[in-house]
């Protein structure tokens, strides 16, 4: 379990002091991360991000509030189990080969039959062809993806993960998003937590989302529960006579889509009711062409959040 | 992690491998000889000239060895994926630490072997007499960990600019009575600069036959304040 209780934190050095006060980088976030969850963090630049990542690392100190890692400090518990972790700016000394760089990441987690090991996740991430390649001149695809093999070095419990998709071309990321399916599914109680500016990716890897705003939790967004009761459906139907007023009659309230006379938002109490109300429709001679659920997209929802 | 820190350190240990050929030909003394030049200016060499060669070379290793190694770390962000592994930075750079020395020492004690069977086909000079060359390294190598660990560049700079003060200073007191500081100051200035006086007296206290432990444990004392403040930094200040 990770959790953030009532976290501040403020930066508040000389030069922060002299342009008039500390920057209030988070301001009171709480935030619960269970066991085999992913949460993913969005939330415009400034929002507080790197700083909650920071904090989850042990690298910054809250001001106020509380980090928890499964009960131990930030830094305790990275010290003794290790975080799998890929930084924004994946930074690793140019003049380091990638085997080398994987190699000293080994030693640093005591990975055993590291030589092995570290071959598995080149194989894995598929830069094994770069293995004697200086670091500075990996492509940033590259750098990202080795930067993922040095996480996956060691068996860990928590994954963070920051902008991990940058720089990856659209295979990759495909890829990467299985990468992080089957680090999950390796250990049920595995926990996850992404910061992305890719909703797209997110939706798709992350169990909820938080919308940071301000240093503030705007909106915590579950992704997997369902999406209200009812969803509304989107239905359209082959331009035949009488189609529009046996849809109007079947479903009450049916509302036409701008510029699509023939497609209607319609809503039902259960999908029961939406396989009945279907029947009676094809039962008056109407052809069906599509009729689905309409969810919100995460992108839609974040920007609906909080209004 | 040794043999990894070893490899990552190869162009540093041939820096100084470069640094004591340097030292070796810049002392006519240890390798012009009778039949090279009139007179053997190799029995002018003193065990001064073997022992602060090696002195300044195992000075001039520490430096070498740990310039930029926290600093950079730092700066540049190399930390983040390091320290995400279940390493303790302390540890971590506390290892560093202690392998510059016995690289800086090896050096050294390479040097104080070869130097004397070049210059003299014998050994002269005690290994006792690289003890002046261990306390300076702790010195400066305490000096440059706090540096390092303080400021994002420029602590091996500072350090060696520290050692040419601290000479400036030492020479200033001894040939100039008449400096525009209070002896109070002084006193201050001598107490808070690198101890090379009593390393100086270390050396003293070893030529004739002896040794100065206060000396010894002062100059020990020096080095190891900073290095526990550099520890103490890189523990409690935040990562930027």
């Amino acid at each position: 379990m990770i959790r953030f209780t009532d976290v501040v934190k403020e930066f508040a050095g000389p030069l922060a002091r002299a342009r008039g006060g500390p920057v209030r980088a988070l301001d009171g976030v709480t935030l619960e991360v269970p066991p085999g969850t992913a949460l993913g963090i969005v939330g415009p630049n400034g929002a507080g991000k790197s700083t909650l990542i920071r904090l989850l690392l042990g690298y910054i100190r809250p001001t106020r509030g509380r980090v928890e890692v499964h009960g131990m400090a930030p830094r305790g518990y990275v010290e003794t189990h290790g975080v799998a972790y890929v930084s924004e700016l994946v930074a690793i000394p140019p003049s380091w080969t990638t085997r080398g760089a994987l190699d000293a990441y080994a030693a640093l987690s005591e990975v055993e039959h590291a030589r092995a090991r570290v071959g598995e996740v080149m194989e894995r991430m598929e830069i094994a062809e770069l293995a004697e390649r200086r670091v500075g001149y990996l492509s940033k695809g590259n750098l990202q993806r080795l930067a993922m093999a040095q996480a996956l070095l060691a068996p860990r419990g928590v994954m963070v993960l920051d902008e991990p998709t940058s720089g990856l071309d659209p295979e990759w990321i495909a890829r990467l998003r299985s990468v992080v399916a089957e680090w999950r599914a390796e250990d049920p109680a595995r926990t996850v937590l992404i910061a992305s500016h890719n909703l797209d990716e997110l939706e798709r890897t992350a169990d909820r989302v938080a919308v940071l705003q301000g240093g503030r939790v705007h909106e915590l967004l579950d992704l997997r529960a369902a999406e209200g009761v009812n969803p509304p459906y989107r239905l359209e139907v082959e331009d035949t006579p009488g189609a529009v007023k046996a849809v109007h009659e079947i479903f009450p309230g049916a509302l036409p889509e701008e510029g699509a006379p023939w497609a209607f938002r319609v809503d039902a109490r259960s999908p029961r009711e939406v396989s009945a109300r279907l029947a009676a429709l094809l039962a008056r001679g109407v052809v069906v062409r599509a009729l689905a659920p309409q969810r919100l997209s995460l992108e839609e929802r974040v920007r609906g959040a909080g209004r | 992690m040794i043999p990894i820190l070893l490899r990552q350190l190869r162009w540093r240990i041939a820096a100084l491998a470069l640094a004591g050929f340097l030292f070796y030909m810049n002392d006519p003394a240890l390798h012009e000889h009778p039949a090279e030049s009139p007179g053997d200016v190799a029995e002018l060499l003193e065990p001064f000239g073997i022992s602060f060669t090696i002195a300044n070379l195992v000075t001039l290793g520490m430096v070498v060895m740990l310039a930029g190694f926290i600093a950079t770390d730092r700066r540049r962000g190399y930390y983040r994926l390091a320290f995400s592994h279940p390493t303790r930075p302390l540890a971590f750079y506390g290892l560093r630490w202690v392998l510059s020395l016995a690289v800086a020492m090896l050096a050294g004690a390479f040097f104080w072997l070869f130097a004397q069977l070049a210059a003299w086909g014998e050994v002269r000079v005690g290994p006792a007499f690289l003890l002046q060359a261990l306390l300076l390294a702790v010195v400066y190598g305490g000096l440059t960990a706090f540096f390092s660990a303080l400021v994002p560049r420029g602590d091996g700079f500072l350090a060696v600019i520290l050692f040419f003060l601290t000479d400036l200073w030492l020479s200033l007191v001894q040939e100039s009575p008449v400096l525009p500081f209070t002896p109070g100051v002084r006193a201050a200035i001598s107490f808070v600069l690198p101890p090379h006086s009593a390393v100086s007296d270390v050396y003293n206290a070893l030529l004739s036959g002896g040794l100065a432990p206060g000396a010894a444990a002062y100059a020990l004392g020096y080095g190891l304040f900073w290095l526990v403040l550099a520890g103490l930094l890189v523990k409690y200040r935040e990562w930027p």
